[in-house]
């Protein structure tokens, strides 16, 4: 009966604890600034180059890999083939002696990625695309006026944290203070569980699709990249995401205009870029409900686009060559030179 | 004795296992969005956070029994050594800053000077003209009505020499 769901989802443990991980980030690159852990990787263009930068934000909770996962399913690489000059904010590891950063120096990280991309390319702007929480932190900067961005693209990025699914439940009635110590860091064996809990069945299931995967071996090295990615989490600064709970998830923050960042409150409604706002129907982890209404709030010269896939799919699923990057190099040919 | 199911086994056991899916999705959507789970999952958080924090400290004071270098030693040091990477790159911002001032302030300089430059070959031009036509006069050639056009409206200095007309 070894064709039986059960089975196969032992075959799957299997496959999952003993296959070796396959390498990611595999496009060449050059790291053209570093500031403790953190890294900009600038990718050179190979299609005919183009002039305007884009630098792209990843999330603080995972690695920046997801944008450089394979051969075939890397952003970085098909943004670079269509002759962006692209540029990622490797957010890197943090150490204990990073558990009191906060948002604001956060920020400050980027704004000085951002500008030393610009340096680098020769250009006065560039075009700032943040996935997830690395988008909220995009919008952010850019609602708080930063010269350089020319215009933003977010993809899965909460804004209305309020209608932030599951993980803003569990989130709602927490003491950021006691659950996330200032200046320590926030260990992964505390942060996974929690988002675990969002797709509990999800969990098991995805054993049945390696198992699935295991008789093509193209589609068992893809599953176990992802499984890579999902397996290395990184611990995030204690302030940060104190900062980030509280002001965003408890306060809708963002939405009601009250989060204050080096004294500065940040008005999304300031943002006077070209702007794309993309969600994704079946993400549970960032809903189409938190992300979206950034457009709204941005006006006219924002536009939303939502995509029928998920989370994660979106930028390493079949879905991202054959809708998400085409989508991308549209926006950024129609917006900058 | 068969390990395979067969094609109809197969499609039993999905389909089974899609109805569990199902129902255990359900299940779990009640169960994570109760009150008691939601406190329970805060308090364990809480609770996970405190065990670190006690755990660390005993480390540090077994560490300092030992006169050792303790972790918060170490994160003290590393941390200095951000602070002072931190300030590095702010003195490095402000130099760029600088730089891109000077820049702009050479590359308007120079512009004032190519301008004031053409100016001077545009005076140049016309008072060769002047002259030219002096010259016509004093050879007992008819007045060139051109004469007074030249004359009454000299070329601008700051307009560039490129977007203009030369007057002849």
């Amino acid at each position: 009966m070894e064709s039986l769901p059960a089975s196969r989802i032992r075959r799957g443990m299997q496959i999952l604890a003993t296959a070796p991980r396959p390498p990611v980030g595999l496009t060449p690159n050059e790291v053209i600034h570093q500031q403790g852990r953190l890294a900009v990787r600038y990718y050179a263009p190979t299609g005919a180059r183009r002039k305007t930068p884009v630098v792209l934000v990843p999330s603080l909770i995972n690695r920046a890999y997801i944008l450089d996962l394979e051969p075939g399913r890397s952003l970085v690489q098909a943004l670079a083939a269509a002759g962006h000059p692209t540029y990622l904010v490797d957010w890197g590891v943090p150490q204990e002696e990073n558990g009191g950063e906060d948002v604001a120096f956060t920020l400050n990280l980027l704004r000085r990625s951002i500008d030393r991309a610009c340096r680098h390319a020769g250009a006065p702007g560039a075009i700032l695309f943040g996935y997830c929480m690395g988008g909220t932190l995009a919008a952010m900067l850019t609602a708080l006026g930063s010269a350089r961005v020319v215009a933003l693209v977010t993809l899965a990025a909460p804004v209305r944290f309020s209608e932030g699914g599951r993980f803003a439940s569990f989130v709602t009635s927490l003491d950021t203070t006691t659950a996330f110590p200032a200046e320590a860091l926030v260990p992964v064996s505390t942060m996974k569980p929690a988002f675990q809990m969002l797709d509990p069945v999800g969990n098991v299931s995805k054993h049945l699709a390696i198992e699935e995967a295991s008789h093509d071996p193209a589609r068992l090295v893809r599953v176990l990249a992802r499984e890579r990615w999902l397996e290395e989490n990184v611990p995030l600064p204690g302030a940060f995401a104190s900062e980030f709970v509280r002001e965003g998830y408890q306060r809708d923050g963002l939405w009601n205009e009250t989060w204050r960042v080096g004294g500065e409150t940040v008005r999304l409604g300031a943002i006077g870029v070209p702007t794309l706002v993309v969600s994704c129907a079946r993400d549970f982890i960032t809903p189409v409900a938190a992300a979206a209404p950034l457009a709204e709030r941005v006006g006219p010269h924002a536009r939303h686009v939502e995509l029928d896939t998920g989370h994660i799919g979106v930028v390493v699923g079949a879905e991202g060559p054959r809708r998400f990057y085409p989508l991308l190099d549209g926006f950024f040919r129609e917006v900058a030179s | 004795m068969t390990t395979q199911a067969t094609p109809d086994m197969k499609q039993m056991g999905d389909e089974l296992y899609k109805h569990w899916e199902r129902a255990m999705g359900s299940w779990w959507d009640q169960v994570l969005e109760t009150p008691a789970f939601l406190g329970a999952m805060g308090q364990n958080l809480e609770a996970m956070a405190g065990a670190r924090g006690h755990y660390e400290k005993a480390v540090d004071e077994a560490a300092e029994r030992m006169h050792l270098p303790s972790r918060s030693d170490v994160v003290r040091v590393a941390k200095v050594a951000s602070m002072l990477e931190e300030r590095l790159l702010q003195q490095e911002d402000l130099v760029l800053g600088l730089k891109d001032q000077m820049v702009r302030l050479e590359r308007e300089a120079v512009q004032a000077r190519i301008e004031a430059a053409e100016a001077r070959i545009e005076l140049r031009e016309t008072l060769a003209d002047i002259r030219a036509q002096l010259g016509g006069l004093s050879a007992g050639a008819p007045v060139a009505s051109a004469l007074a056009p030249a004359a009454a409206a000299p070329p601008a200095p700051s307009a560039p020499r490129s977007a203009k007309p030369r007057a002849r």
